[in-house]
């Protein structure tokens, strides 16, 4: 069988403020209605990539802000629990996030508005992504190549697939199912609740599970 | 100096930043390579602009990339009215005469013979030159970079100024707060520092030592530090206020640090006052620093620091904290700007918003050396990924290129 190279892409991305602010619950509804899916794609998932390794308690924008600007934990627990990667696209996103935000302010009211300077800003964002300079043609090299890579790499392979990959998986184990007789393999790089792990702590856990099949499978 | 292009040159971060890091850089440069780059300020000495320019030139040249650096030239009445402007872009409530706008436009247009356009993309930074945007050539893409807090702008100077900023391709602000709602792409590029620059990079601790001794400072006893220019926004009244209350309680010593920017004529008003209360204390170093070798004895003073304050009231960037917390210090800074992009509350520093504040947090942190040093690598930490020039010029270089496709918001390349 013909193994097709895992090309490891490099990821750049650019936050482009809109201008549009929110200071408490009731505007934030107004304005998640009105911005691009580009915009919640950013607040929701490319929020990890700006996370990187730093500690973090709330894996999305719309979360933190409630927490840490809103001091509304409530809200932002909700928020916080929320999976995006088991919608379709961002509008699906876009109505959850809605309805987050409604079902709390019916139960719990939220008036509540931040002090000046600590409301929400909706920022889109421009991505770029490129070939680079590593490619894969076996397990052994797939580990390598992410041992080496940029963060922003196991980003792109790891966030950035689900939004773009026909079926809703990682490329990894996309290429791997693709390439290799390794069921066993795939269903273990699928099985984490990877939303809420660091970009580093993924890329550790994606290397120990490699370094377990390499000698007894491919050697 | 042995080897001199490899020092200066973007592989001189490798071993701080990553290799992986640098081949990124290498590989958006190697899209732009050839393209003709002009930034444009009002001035060549003192402050963050200058700073990030005298080093992102140099690196994005030695990338390929044709960027130069100009300045417009002005007179004294020019800069009293842009620091006016600067005052009023951050909040104050400031009036402006017809006369005084129609100079600030005349001296933008008397610019003009000095400066070459003939290029692909001109980089205006701040106000001052902002109105050069009508006279930059068809075909040249114009972008306005943004240095100052913008959240809540006089709104009349605000409604002038947006007539020339709209009038660019794009614009680049540090933090989402000071983004408007213009009719172009927008994007958020936080400044950075230097780690290899004589501001930043090590210096022996017997060197650290004789600086402080220099300017009659106690090597043994606690030093809080604020350095920044003499200017009501960074509030050293403030700071010399807070450190009196501390002072009750520890023996320790304040030391104010600052240097005189061409392009802020205020500068020498603020620092008489602030002498004159300085003077009334023992403990009160306040230091006008002469330009000459002025990044040293700062990196010394920051280095000597046991605490940074930067109790700004309104703030650009404050690329002083992130100094501070590359240095490994606790920093407590105003929670303005953005100080509040940089500082994790209680992670890698403390956001305060009074002078009590300060002082409480001064207060706190001198009972807990530890937490000191906790704090200190977890800035440290932060800078590294988040605020070093190896970043900037990566979204500096992004931006470039995405700014000739408005329209796409995923670009493969």
């Amino acid at each position: 069988m013909t193994v097709e190279p895992f090309i490891f892409k490099d990821y750049v991305a650019l936050e482009n403020p809109t201008g549009i602010r929110a200071a408490g619950l009731s505007e934030m509804q107004v304005c998640i209605r009105m911005v691009d899916d580009n915009v919640i794609y950013n607040h929701m998932i490319l929020s990890h990539l700006r996370q990187r390794r730093q500690r973090w308690e709330y894996p999305n924008d719309f979360a933190k802000w409630a927490a840490y600007s809103l001091n509304n934990f409530v809200v932002a627990e909700a928020l916080a629990n929320y999976s995006p990667f088991e919608r379709k696209d961002m509008s699906e996103i876009r109505d959850d996030i809605l309805g987050i935000i409604d079902e709390h302010m019916w139960n719990h009211g939220g008036r509540d508005v931040v002090r000046q300077g600590w409301e929400f800003y909706f920022n889109g964002c421009t991505t770029f992504a490129f070939d680079g300079a590593c490619r894969a043609n076996n397990l052994r090299e797939l580990r390598d190549g992410l041992e080496k890579a940029n963060l922003s790499s196991i980003y792109y392979h790891y966030f950035e697939a689900f939004t773009r990959q026909e079926g809703e998986v990682d490329d990894i184990s996309f290429w791997i199912e693709h390439n290799f007789n390794l069921p066993g393999l795939v269903e273990q790089l699928r099985g984490w609740d990877f939303y809420f792990l660091s970009l580093d702590d993924l890329r550790n856990k994606i290397i120990r599970v490699l370094n377990h099949y390499l000698p007894k499978d491919i050697e | 100096m042995k080897n001199n292009g490899k020092r200066n040159g973007i592989e001189a971060y490798a071993p701080l930043v990553g290799e992986p890091v640098v081949a990124l850089i290498r590989k958006l440069a190697a899209r732009l390579r050839g393209a003709r780059v002009l930034n444009i300020n009002s001035t060549r000495e003192g402050g963050g602009v200058v700073e990030i320019l005298g080093r992102l030139v140099p690196l994005a040249r030695g990338l390929g990339i044709d960027m130069r650096w100009e300045t417009i030239q002005g007179t004294r009445s020019f800069f009293a009215t842009t620091k006016k402007m600067h005052n009023a872009l951050q909040g104050n409530q400031v009036n402006f005469s017809e006369r005084e706008l129609q100079y600030y436009e005349q001296v933008n247009r008397d610019n003009l013979d000095r400066i070459d356009m003939d290029v692909d993309y001109v980089i205006i930074h701040d106000p001052q030159p902002c109105p050069l945007v009508q006279y930059i050539p068809e075909g040249v893409t114009k972008i306005w970079r943004c240095h100052i807090d913008l959240s809540r702008p006089n709104r009349k100077l605000w409604r002038y100024l947006r007539e020339w900023v709209k009038q660019y391709d794009a614009s680049i602000f540090h933090i989402s707060a000071f983004a408007q709602q213009l009719p172009h792409k927008q994007f958020l590029i936080p400044p950075s520092i230097d780690p290899h620059s004589v501001k930043n990079r090590p210096v022996p601790s017997k060197t650290v030592r004789t600086t402080l001794m220099r300017y009659g400072i106690d090597p043994q006893r606690p030093v809080i530090l604020q350095i920044s220019r003499y200017d009501r926004f960074k509030d050293p009244i403030g700071v010399i206020e807070a450190f009196l209350m501390v002072r009750k309680h520890y023996d320790c010593q304040l030391v104010l640090a600052g240097e005189q920017a061409a392009d802020d004529p205020e500068g020498a008003q603020v620092y008489e006052e602030v002498r004159e209360m300085a003077d009334k204390h023992p403990d009160v170093h306040a230091l006008m620093l002469s330009r000459e070798n002025n990044h040293h004895k700062v990196n010394c003073l920051q280095r000597a620091a046991t605490i940074i304050v930067q109790k700004s009231i309104k703030e650009g960037f404050g690329l002083t904290v992130t100094e501070g917390m590359w240095k490994a210090k606790p920093v407590i800074g105003g929670a303005v700007g953005g100080i509040t992009a940089q500082i994790t509350e209680g992670l890698n520093g403390y956001l305060v918003n009074s002078v009590d504040g300060v002082a409480y947090r001064c207060r706190y942190l001198l009972t807990r050396e530890k937490r000191m040093k906790e704090m200190g690598r977890a800035a440290k930490k932060s800078v590294l990924e988040r605020f070093l020039i190896t970043r900037h010029l990566s979204d500096y270089l992004a931006m470039l290129l995405a700014v000739k496709h408005p329209a796409r918001t995923m670009i493969e390349l």
